[in-house]
């Protein structure tokens, strides 16, 4: 896998490392942009606009380069594509406007795996999770995460030729393979309790009543801080919510925010009188799943690997605090039974994106997505 | 297991079905309802298939033919599904059979029967009944044993819930449906009055512009001989060369409105179809590939020749014009089908015409086809999408078509082309298309004539010319001075010209009353506006008729034929016109 990292990441330096990459028919170029000191989006649009290629990217909190978080840079990836990346817009409706993605089944032809990438504070992501599934079923693999700001302040950040957006998500198609691995290592703690009031990403009432004092009540027991509107991020950190999903993890959910009226915000859609339970983790266990994640990737027959990919939550790096490298070494020496010449490079992400193998692909939070492409 | 476990395992149980049964019948739109279920249970129950069989009967609501058959109606992913439809004794079904919800996975012998979908060569299915009118199918890719009995059990009772939510968007959807088809059956009965509105407008347009017209091109001809060299010559030509064409523009319209069928009777519609290709084969696009699909032993149809070559030609050339100036099909297609009500519906006038066997026309293009909408304007007279046309070819095939009793349906794709199907009666007559004595130039006679007709000019017109043919002429400006003359004089008269629309006593009742008087009569009646009844008057019907607007050269001709000829009623004569054996309907 041809990648570059550009620790100077202006508009121009970007066109310059393009232009030294072997980006002719078949390729197409993914920028990620670390969100410290980024470049203007519109800058980086059109500086690489003038170049005789296709690209997509987005902006994200850190990326991950040789085993190590970069908070500030940008990652440049040729991947081989035969079509176009798709734009898809309107992750901010309710109903997930499924003209959006007309035509994507032709854009998806002769393609193994699908890379999304997503604005992660959008309201919708699992709409377009759920029409792309429906429409593409398991022809691919799904990869990708959420892009944005750990301010979590909403604003442009993924781009193609045609601008950066809000609300919407870029989708690029590769010819090669992947194996995939989903962790994330949190387990039960307190519940269950039922989202009986919520919306698009936002949970009104748990049991009937407010969800923040139905959750600070719930998590009292076992911080030793008053939980309050301030201090929530430090505390759901730690404690986030899972969904049932049978025979394997929950599929966990992660408040980081509280609103006016009680309402917790949550990364990602929470349905509608779906039944939670409250999770926690400590570092040995979300480390062990990230190793477990990479593990998976090398089972099956022996492969010929091309590149690896990891998408990891930034909330991970903030729990796991010193303790990151050692999730990120574990994972690089995980892979070395099959990748060890190929650099991990990677994204930490507002939400993962994995259909793990042929799964559903579904949003995730507070995990780790591992990919290994391959012939 | 631990009591803890146990407890646990019983909410997460709980919690799931809970969840799912808040999830049922959150919608009255089948898709939506399918996909807030099917959703929720493929994430809970990490699944990677999800697919719902519903009977046929069970989403029409009627019993089908031959049997009904499962039908396909949700798949999550929709790709993955590769057959739309079970018989009722295939495998996934007839096991349903045996008591309920069953499983089957890939170490099963009887796994492959049970796939309906692409790529699966592993992992389990769960079948469900749904009520007795479907089934659930679940798949799931990372199972190497089937479901267990207890699984299937957890998810009975919200799987039987979904179905009667099923049970309820199925009734939703008929009774949604039936009211669609209400409205649709009320816009085309709107539609079919603006259009047979439009058509007594355009008749009656027709009828009053004919008369003109026969005052102006008659006496344009009779000017002719006295302007040999003159200046005034040409313009005088020009006169009856613009007049000429106003009378085509109003044989169109007339045939529109329905109102110039005069002469009909057994027509066999392939032999005309083949005279049309025929002829049209040097009008129509070179790169129009023309296929027939014609029944050999095609029973005749009630109708009127010319006027069904006319709908034969209007399609054809439209079918080229669609293919706009590239490569393409032009299908013909004959034969006879049985129309059932509910079928009619899809046709313009259908609303009028019975269920039962009819012989239909068909003429399909693979051309440029028509945005939605277009063809409800279709019709219209001076409607068209043609930088060239008139807007009057289809128009004049409707009032054909209606007054043929028959009905029309255009289906049409935008860039996939058109298809247009003609229904007609077939005839209750046997023999072939009903003679018609062909007019010649016959012999005239001095003789008394009684020239009738409310219209002055046309009136005097007449009179000079059958003066000019040596009769004596008298004239009668409406049916009652007509009748009195005719009571009078009707031992000297030879030759009634009598006009068949007038006010208070039409030329239909006059000529009954004068065959009452005199059965041997000749008369001729005349119209630019005609009832296509008039033929089968009791008491007999003209001896000839000649349609406005007439040259005088077949006036004379249709005298001459009628004074060799001499008794009248029948067969009844028809006028020419120079072009194509007929002048134009009028």
């Amino acid at each position: 896998m041809d990648l570059r990292l550009v620790t100077e990441p202006t508009a121009s330096n970007l066109a310059g490392a393009a232009r030294e990459m072997e980006l002719g028919p078949g390729r197409v170029l993914a920028v990620l942009l670390a969100e410290e000191d980024r470049p203007d989006l519109d800058q980086v649009v059109a500086q690489l606009g003038r170049l005789d290629l296709e690209f997509w990217g987005a902006v994200v909190p850190s990326l991950i380069y040789g085993a190590k978080a970069v908070s500030r840079g940008a990652l440049l990836v040729a991947l081989e594509a035969e079509t176009q990346p798709v734009l898809v817009r309107g992750l901010e409706r309710e109903q997930f406007p499924d003209s959006e993605l007309r035509g994507i089944e032709e854009s998806a032809r002769g393609a193994q795996t699908a890379i999304v990438l997503v604005d992660g504070l959008a309201a919708n992501v699992s709409g377009l999770l759920s029409e792309l599934f429906t429409r593409l079923g398991n022809r691919v693999n799904y990869i990708g995460g959420g892009a944005g700001s750990l301010s979590l302040e909403q604003s442009p950040c993924v781009f193609t030729r045609d601008g950066a957006f809000q609300d919407a998500a870029v989708i690029a198609f590769c010819k090669q393979a992947t194996r995939l691995g989903v962790r994330h290592g949190w387990s039960h703690l307190e519940g269950p309790v039922v989202a009986t009031r919520t919306k698009g990403n936002t949970i009104y009432e748990l049991n009937w009543e407010c969800a923040f004092e139905v959750y600070r009540d719930a998590v009292a027991p076992y911080i030793d801080l008053e939980l309050s509107h301030e201090n929530i991020f430090q505390v759901t950190n730690a404690f986030p919510f899972g969904i049932h999903k049978e025979g394997d993890e929950d599929v966990v959910r992660d408040p980081v925010a509280v609103g006016k009226d009680g309402e917790l915000i949550c990364v990602g859609a929470v349905p509608e009188n779906v039944v939670l339970n409250i999770l926690r983790g400590d570092a040995e266990s979300l480390i062990l799943a990230a190793g477990q994640a990479a593990s998976d990737c090398c089972e099956g027959p022996p492969i010929r690997a091309r590149g690896s990919f990891v998408v990891d939550c930034v909330s991970r790096t903030l729990f796991l605090g010193d303790e990151f490298p050692r999730e990120l070494g574990m994972v690089r020496s995980r892979l070395d039974p099959i990748a060890a010449d190929e650099p991990l490079c990677g994204m930490l992400s507002l939400g993962e994106i994995s259909s793990d193998g042929e799964g559903f692909v579904q949003f995730l939070n507070k995990s780790i997505v591992t990919a290994v492409f391959h012939d | 297991m631990t009591e803890h476990h146990e407890l646990s395992g019983v909410l997460q149980d709980l919690a799931v079905l809970y969840e799912l049964s808040l999830c049922v019948g959150g919608s009255l739109e089948l898709k939506e309802n399918c996909d807030s279920f099917l959703r929720t249970l493929m994430a809970r129950k990490n699944l990677e298939y999800v697919a719902v069989w519903i009977l046929e009967s069970a989403i029409s609501g009627e019993a089908v033919d031959g049997g009904s058959r499962y039908t396909l109606v949700y798949a999550n992913p929709g790709s993955r599904g590769t057959r739309a439809a079970l018989p009722l004794d295939h495998a996934l079904v007839e096991r349903l059979g045996d008591g309920g919800a069953y499983s089957a996975c890939s170490r099963d012998p009887d796994f492959e029967v049970l796939v309906t979908e692409a790529e699966i060569q592993r992992g389990a299915f769960a079948v469900f009944p749904l009520g007795d009118h479907g089934l659930l199918k679940l798949y799931s890719s990372t199972r190497d044993q089937a479901f267990t009995q207890v699984e299937l059990s957890k998810l009975r009772h919200v799987v039987e819930k979904f179905a009667v939510s099923l049970a309820g968007c199925l009734d939703h959807d008929r009774v949604r449906t039936a009211e669609q088809r209400r409205r649709d059956l009320e816009d085309q009965m709107l539609h079919a009055q603006k259009l047979e509105s439009l058509g007594v407008l355009a008749g009656g347009i027709a009828h009053d512009f004919n008369n003109l017209l026969t005052a102006i091109l008659g006496n344009a001809e009779l000017a002719r001989p006295g302007l040999e060299a003159a200046p005034a010559q040409e313009h005088v030509e020009n006169v009856v060369g613009a007049a000429s064409r106003a009378a085509e523009l109003c044989s169109q319209l007339l045939a529109y409105s329905g109102g110039s069928c005069y002469v009909s009777g057994p027509v066999h519609l392939g032999e005309l179809v083949e005279e049309m290709l025929r002829l049209t084969s040097v009008t129509i696009s070179k790169k129009a590939s023309i296929h027939r699909e014609m029944i050999a032993e095609l029973p005749p149809v009630e109708g009127n020749a010319t006027h069904i070559r006319q709908v034969v030609m209007n399609l054809v050339t439209n079918a080229s014009e669609a293919l706009e100036d590239t490569t393409g099909d032009i299908t013909v297609r004959t034969g006879v089908t049985r129309v059932g009500l509910s079928e009619l519906t899809e046709y313009l006038l259908g609303d009028q015409r019975q269920a039962g066997d009819y012989v239909y026309l068909e003429v399909e293009d693979s051309g440029c086809g028509m945005e939605p909408g277009t063809e409800m304007r279709l019709f219209e007279p001076y409607y068209t999408t043609k930088f060239t046309g008139r807007g009057l070819g289809l128009a004049a095939v409707l009032g054909i078509v209606r007054s043929h009793h028959g009905a029309i349906r255009v289906r049409s794709r935008l860039g996939e082309g058109t298809q247009v199907r003609v229904l007609l009666p077939m005839s209750s007559k046997s023999s072939g298309e009903k003679a018609v004595v062909p007019a010649r130039e016959g012999p005239t006679r001095a003789g008394v004539a009684l020239v009738v007709d409310d219209e002055a000019s046309v009136r005097k017109l007449l009179t000079h010319a059958l003066e000019r043919e040596g009769f004596r002429v008298l004239q009668a400006a409406d049916g009652g001075e007509a009748l009195e003359l005719f009571q009078d004089c009707h031992a000297e008269i030879d030759l009634v010209l009598l006009d068949l629309t007038m006010p208070v006593l039409n030329g239909d009742e006059v000529m009954q009353r004068m065959r009452l008087v005199d059965p041997d009569v000749r008369i001729v009646l005349s119209s630019g506006y005609s009832d296509p009844g008039v033929e089968s008057r009791a008491g007999g019907g003209p001896t000839a008729f000649l349609e406005k607007p007439f040259r005088l050269a077949e006036l004379k001709a249709v005298i001459g034929t009628v004074m060799a000829t001499g008794s009248p009623p029948s067969p009844l004569l028809e006028s020419r016109s120079p072009a194509e054996g007929r002048v134009p309907p009028s």
